[in-house]
């Protein structure tokens, strides 16, 4: 009965480490370019996701997909294109980051015009990091 | 017991209350007596066959009633004012039915007689008058025109003209000019009389629309001043007309409520001006959303309330004088993006910005800094333009413009020229000469 009682423990042990291991930490470099994934592809399901609680807790998901796609259409925007993500910049805080991008935007005319923006983002937990939006709050 | 007779005092008090209220309820819709037609109708007797008559002249006690009119002589009708004119003379029985838009008991009217006369020589003219524009903001004029108004038999020696809100104007030349103060929508009467003193009468409805008094929440951007003498009204012959799309803006909501169109015809003078003063000096020249070019006077900056990618793409606070009447208002702005590959020169001075900060044992400044919450972000948009603007570039050394970058960020002086960041002369070189 002890050993069984050791067995099940272990197995229990084993299952929360291994699903522990299935969702691996992002830096703020890889949550930034995740996020920019989906933002060119209009993911904006997947880029909400991202976003740290707090933002999450400012808007709701179904607001900030309507508020995303409302503000691409009025700006006529027809693509978004990730030209490169650059590194990191951590605070000495150790808990708040920016992560400089720059992509192309194209208008519905096809004039193209490179944005140079930096993302901000916040450490969640432990290794994790959420997107901070809008972007300057 | 003497507890129970009390609340049953009460009780049958309140119901009475509530039963009175009841039945007054009806009588509450308009208490203001009736509507009497005989003070309504420009003329009751001697009107000539042929001779228009003005009904519904006086003021409407309910301003938003619907009337309908009969004329006692098959033809009926619906406004206040309107105009008829008979085709054969005789009495006739003139009613009124007056109805709240909302709907409920009518509003009572006493009918009248009118009188019809056969012609006697003189034939009376016929009225026809057109406004131009026929919306528009308070403030501004309109033109009411006659031209077309005439006299088979004769001229027409003048014009008086009901603006309907309060002033009359009689005129003998077929145009005149009105503003109106209060929005709303005005049935102007114009009546003309001919050589003969026969007259007749038409209708023209403008609208007025009330110059955008809330645009951001709390604050009251709408300022009556008048154009300083000094100041230079840039007319940009290029630019025949502006569309703006306007509307009430509040920070996280996007886009804004409502569009209205507003078109405006030179001369007007707009300036784009700056609510955060570190994205200037920027480019002069930026196009509306709507793919109209505007060109602006001054220095602009963007909201950093925006989803979208800033810098390029945002809301600008532009200021729109018009005959006065300055209008601060939100518009979506893009501005032109560059047409050669930066991003060598933008990174490489990105990284010169991050090394001063360093320097000086400040790089969490990139990342969130006592006066920016994102400084990365604010570096590339001050970047993007210094590389952009050819003579912000030229007028402002490469290293002194690391150093400025960085000193805002940080909120310090570290080059000891007294400023924090760029000076006013800085900012200046993005407006060009000339505007």
């Amino acid at each position: 009965m002890r050993r069984m009682v050791g067995c099940l423990a272990l197995i229990a042990l084993l299952a929360t480490v291994l699903a522990g291991c299935g969702k691996p930490s992002l830096g703020p470099k890889e949550t930034a370019e995740a996020f920019l994934k989906a933002m060119e592809s209009r993911d904006f399901v997947t880029a909400y996701g991202l976003l740290s609680a707090d933002s999450q807790a400012s808007i709701r998901a179904e607001e900030f997909q309507e508020n995303m796609n409302r503000a691409w259409n009025d700006a006529g925007i027809a693509g978004f294109h990730i030209e490169s993500v650059q590194q990191e910049i951590i605070a000495a805080s150790g808990t708040r980051a920016s992560v400089p991008y720059s992509a192309t935007l194209t208008k519905g005319s096809g004039e193209t015009a490179v944005v140079y923006n930096a993302l901000s983002l916040v450490k969640q937990g432990k290794d994790s990091w959420g997107v901070i939006w809008p972007p300057t709050r | 017991m003497k507890g129970h007779m009390r609340v049953g005092r009460w009780l049958t008090a309140f119901l009475s209350v509530l039963l009175a209220s009841v039945l007054l309820l009806p009588l509450r819709a308009y208490s203001g007596g009736e509507i009497d037609l005989r003070q309504c109708i420009s003329k009751l007797e001697g009107v000539s066959v042929g001779e228009t008559v003005t009904f519904g002249t006086c003021t409407l006690p309910v301003p938003d009633a619907l009337v309908r009119w009969d004329f006692g002589d098959g033809n009926k009708a619906e406004g206040w004012p309107v105009v008829h004119a008979y085709q054969s003379p005789g009495w006739y029985d003139v009613t009124a039915v007056a109805t709240y838009r909302s709907g409920g008991a009518p509003i009572p009217t006493i009918p009248t007689r009118i009188h019809v006369v056969a012609l006697a020589g003189n034939v009376p003219p016929r009225a026809q008058a057109v406004a131009a524009p026929q919306q528009v903001l308070t403030g501004l004029p309109i033109t009411f025109d006659a031209t077309a108004s005439s006299d088979p038999d004769g001229t027409i020696n003048r014009y008086f003209w009901d603006f309907r809100d309060g002033t009359k104007a009689i005129t003998t030349t077929a145009s005149v000019q009105h503003a109106y103060s209060r929005p709303g929508t005005y049935n102007v009467i114009l009546t003309v009389t001919d050589n003969g003193e026969a007259d007749a009468s038409t209708v023209v409805s403008v609208t007025v629309v009330a110059l955008p008094t809330k645009v951001l929440p709390g604050v009251d951007r709408v300022i009556p001043e008048p154009l300083p003498k000094a100041a230079p009204v840039p007319l940009d012959q290029r630019i025949p007309r502006v569309f703006v799309d306007m509307g009430v803006y509040e920070a996280g909501r996007f886009p804004p409520r409502y569009q209205f169109p507003l078109q405006l015809d030179p001369p007007f003078r707009l300036v784009a001006t700056s609510n955060r003063d570190w994205l200037a000096p920027m480019p002069t020249e930026y196009e509306l959303i709507t793919g109209t070019r505007i060109a602006v006077t001054e220095y602009i900056s963007v909201s950093n309330t925006s989803m979208l990618p800033r810098a390029h793409t945002s809301w600008g606070q532009v200021s729109i004088v018009v005959n006065g009447w300055i209008m601060e208002i939100p518009v979506a702005v893009t501005v032109r993006g560059p047409n050669k590959d930066i991003s060598e020169e933008v990174w490489s001075l990105f990284n010169e910005i991050l090394t001063y900060l360093a320097d000086q044992e400040q790089r969490s400044a990139m990342v969130s800094s006592p006066r920016y919450a994102n400084g990365a972000d604010v570096a590339l948009g001050l970047i993007t333009e210094y590389v952009l603007e050819g003579h912000y570039g030229e007028q402002i050394p490469r290293q002194e413009f690391v150093a400025k970058v960085a000193e805002l960020l940080m909120d310090r002086d570290t080059n000891g020229d007294g400023f924090v960041g760029f000076t006013d002369r800085d900012r200046g070189l993005g407006v060009k000469v000339g505007y």
